[in-house]
């Protein structure tokens, strides 16, 4: 555990310089220290990817079945590595001052965005017409679902990336004015930061793009989360119409993408060099919100719950065996603990709140429950044999869905190509964000009030 | 950017207890005018129980109209106090103060306004001591327990409960600064009621403690009320009733609906009371931007429930659906839900000058509660007009006079006691203000001095 680990401990303070040192410092000389695990997430990620091209060489676009598992994991990195980026959105949109040294570890995660694309890819194909089901798409003409998810989809991936990149641009500009010595370095940050030399121009409108950007991923995430959700999952399942899942799914991937930073953020603090500025109370923050979404991630999931339990129609009956009691029951159970019943016993404690270590090991659970759920609901629907039947039946129920070995290849490889890409993206974007740590340094000051002394927080906006 | 006004504890005293020792003229007029509503109100009732629900437009097969609509509404209204008060401590925005007092008061008013009218619906209220205990003792004919209309005043009553004392537990140090300052009767009755406070240590301590403790014990309560009010409709098979969705969506429409009733209050207090120094402009600003994501999250719910309603393309949802969506004057009403209730309110607030003006967001705010009230009304009816097959009839609701006086009263009776309540408490708290004259300071950054906040930890 690191030094500034304990509640009460008040950090160091941290000068604009030294945050310029430590961001830069990752990125001008990466090293050999981490290269063993760059290379492992690498070759398990090239393996993910052959077994992703053997299942469609072997199975095909018609075998629903087989790209069960493809759907389960694509869900799961959609609600963690894309939905990430949202907290730093909010947090800026309410100019929360403990978003500083966070933001950049939350934008980060987009960068495994093509990695979630390549696996839907595939998926596109292998999901049925939307005429004749139970769809958003209501007697779409053309194309419904699969092109237009391909759209929306690309439209994510391509404003995580840009999000990214535009959040990173005046901290380019500090690398390529620090690579003078570094000819190639020189150039390749000459080129991402676009001629930025910070003039008050310039961050008039990297404001104001960060804010319209921010603003329209939140809205296009919200949305492509819902309209996946919809049709990659409930849509399949007939009588699943619940019209407060997609709204379940939102809530439970922004859970899943606090999770994902929670953990991000004790790696680096732990490994990563940033304990002087991912302290105690960054967690403490952080784990509120997190606290938050599994309350809420409850009330969503017993709203629907309550109404087919007690509506007592026999085709809801049939739907709540398949997803919730018989068939995935203990998957149920599973995320009814991980998700809600042991972050909300863990976290209820502002002692544990306080520390690093509770908080990370909800994120853990969290992250394995958000799993288990992805399996309950893309694997009951990708089982069902006739998506296109208008009633669930009890003698249709389907069966819990076994994983091949290529599906167990391609979970493990599409896993590790996400966190390739993560590490690959560190290389080249300064951590954590240096503009805005600096930025925030002018605006905290400790004074003393009667006997205490007190931070205080300046609202310049 | 603050506009904090420096003012000292003396000042703050006599500016926001003029509202209990002063008796200007305006203060009888408004009386005046709203007991003229109150007396409407206690007309209608009259009538209806004398001639009993035969002079309602409720009639077979529509047997909830205008006065379950009302109740559904007021209780969205009472959403607002928890909101302002529970959710805002906790994450302890700053902005929160001049408005918790106000937000919890028509909290307790607006629930007990909206518990009266299913009881009013009835047509006996009397017979309501039926929903607790047995209808035939020699008969064994029991309330149904596992009903949400038995859920529903357990509830409404919890909440109530622990609102009333949400506002008590907040109003006992300024109890004791209007005991000091009084003298006689007045005196020994705010004393008692003020429960020997004399502000150590040790009370304000408790104080805090007793604060966090009720707004964190009121959230769950604050979601389950509406969350049952709306299994009510949910947990039947009528169509368009029967969704998942509900709880949220009735939850979030009510919290829409009861902070744009705070602004609306926050604009009525400002100029009624004369407290700009208080309610100031950017108090309206923060409220405008968290009334954006409310509303948005609103209409994101509003089209799930929607959407869900059509695309499973099934005759008895679709019929009501083309009913609500087509027909007069329910397709009016979903125009007015949409424009009303989003997009003008909406589009206002997205500008700053606009969130910053007061009357504006008065109007705005007062448009959104236009809007809530006839989604209710759109939400609720049309389901139950139509046939289907637990039913053997359909038939049209036409809500009658009486109906109307009731729910037109309603409003002149809550906004009634709100200005009784302002004459013998302040409607802002001192305390609140004081602290936060104490947690305002200064940061010289470069030759610019910003306004800073104490963090409270």
């Amino acid at each position: 555990m690191a030094e500034h680990a304990h509640a009460g401990h008040v950090a160091p303070e941290i000068t604009a310089r030294q945050t310029i040192e430590d961001a830069t410092r990752r990125v001008v000389s990466t090293g050999a220290k981490f290269a063993t695990l760059d290379i492992a997430l690498g070759v398990l990620g090239a393996i993910g990817l052959i077994a992703l091209v053997l299942n469609l060489i072997i199975e095909g676009t018609g075998n629903r079945e087989a790209w069960g598992y493809t759907a389960i994991v694509a869900g799961y990195l959609m609600s963690s590595v894309l939905s990430a980026p949202i907290l730093a959105v909010l947090l800026r949109l309410t100019r929360s001052d403990w978003r500083r040294p966070l933001s950049r570890i939350a934008e980060i995660q987009a960068a495994a965005g093509i990695v979630v694309y390549i696996l839907y890819l595939p998926l596109f194909f292998a999901i049925p017409e939307a005429e004749g089901r139970f769809t958003v798409w209501v007697e779409w003409p053309w194309g419904a679902p699969g092109f237009f998810s391909a759209v929306v989809l690309g439209l994510l991936v391509f404003g995580g990336y840009a999000l990214l990149y535009i959040s990173a641009i005046p901290d380019f500009a500090i690398v390529r004015d620090r690579s003078h010595d570094n000819l190639p370095r020189f150039e390749r940050y000459s080129r991402l930061a676009r001629g930025w030399y910070g003039n008050l121009r310039q961050w008039s409108v990297h404001r104001a793009g960060l804010g319209v950007l921010g603003g329209a991923y939140l809205i296009l995430y919200i949305w492509t989360v819902s309209l996946f959700f919809w049709d990659f999952g409930l849509s399949l399942v007939p009588s699943w119409r619940s019209s407060v899942f997609p709204g379940f799914a939102a809530m439970s991937s922004l859970q899943t993408g606090l999770a994902l930073i929670i953990v991000t953020m004790y790696a680096l603090q732990r490994w990563g060099g940033l304990q002087d500025y991912l302290t105690w109370d960054y967690f403490w923050s952080i784990s509120k919100l997190l606290l938050t979404t599994s309350l809420l991630w409850f009330y969503l999931w017993f709203s629907e719950f309550m109404i087919y339990w007690y509506g007592r129609k026999p085709d809801e009956i049939n739907v709540l065996e398949l997803v919730m009691f018989d068939v995935y029951g203990l998957p149920m159970l599973l995320t009814f603990l991980l998700n809600f019943a042991l972050p909300l016993f863990i976290l209820m404690w502002n002692r544990v709140r306080k520390t690093i270590g509770g908080p990370t090991l909800v994120a853990c659970l969290v992250l394995v429950g958000t799993f288990i759920d992805r399996l309950r609901i893309f694997g009951a629907a990708w089982g069902v044999e006739n998506p296109f039947a208008h009633e669930m039946e009890a003698d249709n129920i389907p069966d819990f869905l076994v994983p091949s070995v290529l599906d167990i290849l391609i979970v493990i490889g599409s896993l590790a190509a996400a966190a390739f890409c993560v590490r690959m993206a560190l290389r080249i974007v300064p951590l954590p964000s240096i503009w805005e740590v600096s930025g925030g340094i002018g605006l905290r000051v400790r004074r003393q009030y009667l006997n205490h002394p007190v931070t205080v927080i300046a609202k310049p906006e | 950017m603050q506009e904090r006004v420096i003012m000292s504890d003396q000042e703050i005293n006599n500016e926001l207890l003029r509202s209990v020792f002063e008796h200007p003229l305006r203060f009888w007029v408004g009386a005046g005018v709203l007991g003229i509503f109150a007396a409407m109100w206690l007309i209608s009732l009259s009538w209806l129980i004398y001639w009993g629900v035969g002079v309602t437009g409720l009639n077979r097969p529509v047997y909830w109209g205008f006065l379950i609509t009302n109740f559904v509404f007021w209780v969205g209204i009472s959403h607002a106090g928890t909101m302002i008060s529970s959710i805002l401590r906790l994450t302890q925005a700053e902005w929160r103060r001049p408005v918790v007092r106000a937000a919890e008061v028509m909290t307790v008013f607006s629930l007990g306004t909206a518990a009266l009218f299913p009881l009013i619906h009835t047509g006996r209220p009397w017979r309501a001591v039926y929903w607790v205990f047995p209808y035939d003792f020699m008969r064994d004919v029991f309330p149904n327990v596992r009903s949400p209309l038995i859920w529903d005043p357990s509830a409404i009553f919890t909440y109530l409960t622990g609102s009333a004392l949400f506002v008590y537990t907040a109003l006992i140090p300024d109890l004791a600064v209007i005991r000091d300052r009084s003298t006689g009767l007045r005196r020994t009755i705010y004393g008692a009621l003020a429960l020997g406070w004399t502000g150590n240590t040790r009370q304000w301590k408790l104080q805090g403690i007793a604060g966090v403790l009720i707004s964190a014990l009121i959230l769950p309560v604050f979601v389950s009320v509406h969350s049952i009010v709306s299994w009510d409709f949910a947990v039947s098979i009528v169509p368009i009733w029967h969704a998942t969705v509900f709880a949220p969506y009735f939850v979030v429409g009510a919290v829409h609906s009861g902070v744009s009733a705070v602004l609306t209050l926050m604009a009525g207090m400002r100029w009624f009371f004369k407290w700009e120094k208080f309610i100031r402009p950017e108090h309206f600003d923060a409220v405008g931007r968290l009334l954006i994501v409310i509303a948005t999250v609103w209409l994101y719910f509003f089209f799930l429930d929607f959407v869900f309603a059509i695309a499973a393309e099934e005759t008895r949802e679709l019929a009501v659906m083309e009913r609500r969506v087509f027909e007069w004057p329910y397709w009016f009403l979903l125009v007015e839900i949409i424009i009303l209730g989003y997009l003008i309110p909406v589009g206002m607030w997205l500008k700053r000058s606009v969130r910053r003006n007061i009357k504006l967001m008065f109007w705005s705010s007062l448009l959104v509660n236009v809007a809530m009230w006839s989604e209710r009304y759109w939400l609720i009816v049309p389901g139950i007009e139509r046939k289907y097959e637990l039913k053997f009839s359909w038939s049209f609701y036409n809500p009658q006079l009486v109906e109307l006086g009731l729910v037109v009263g309603s409003f002149g009776i809550v906004v009634f006691l709100l200005l009784m309540f302002s004459k013998l408490f302040p409607p802002i708290v001192l305390w609140e203000e004081k602290e936060g004259q104490r947690f305002a300071a200064n940061v010289k950054i470069g030759q610019a001095v910003v306004p800073a906040i104490v963090k409270e930890e």
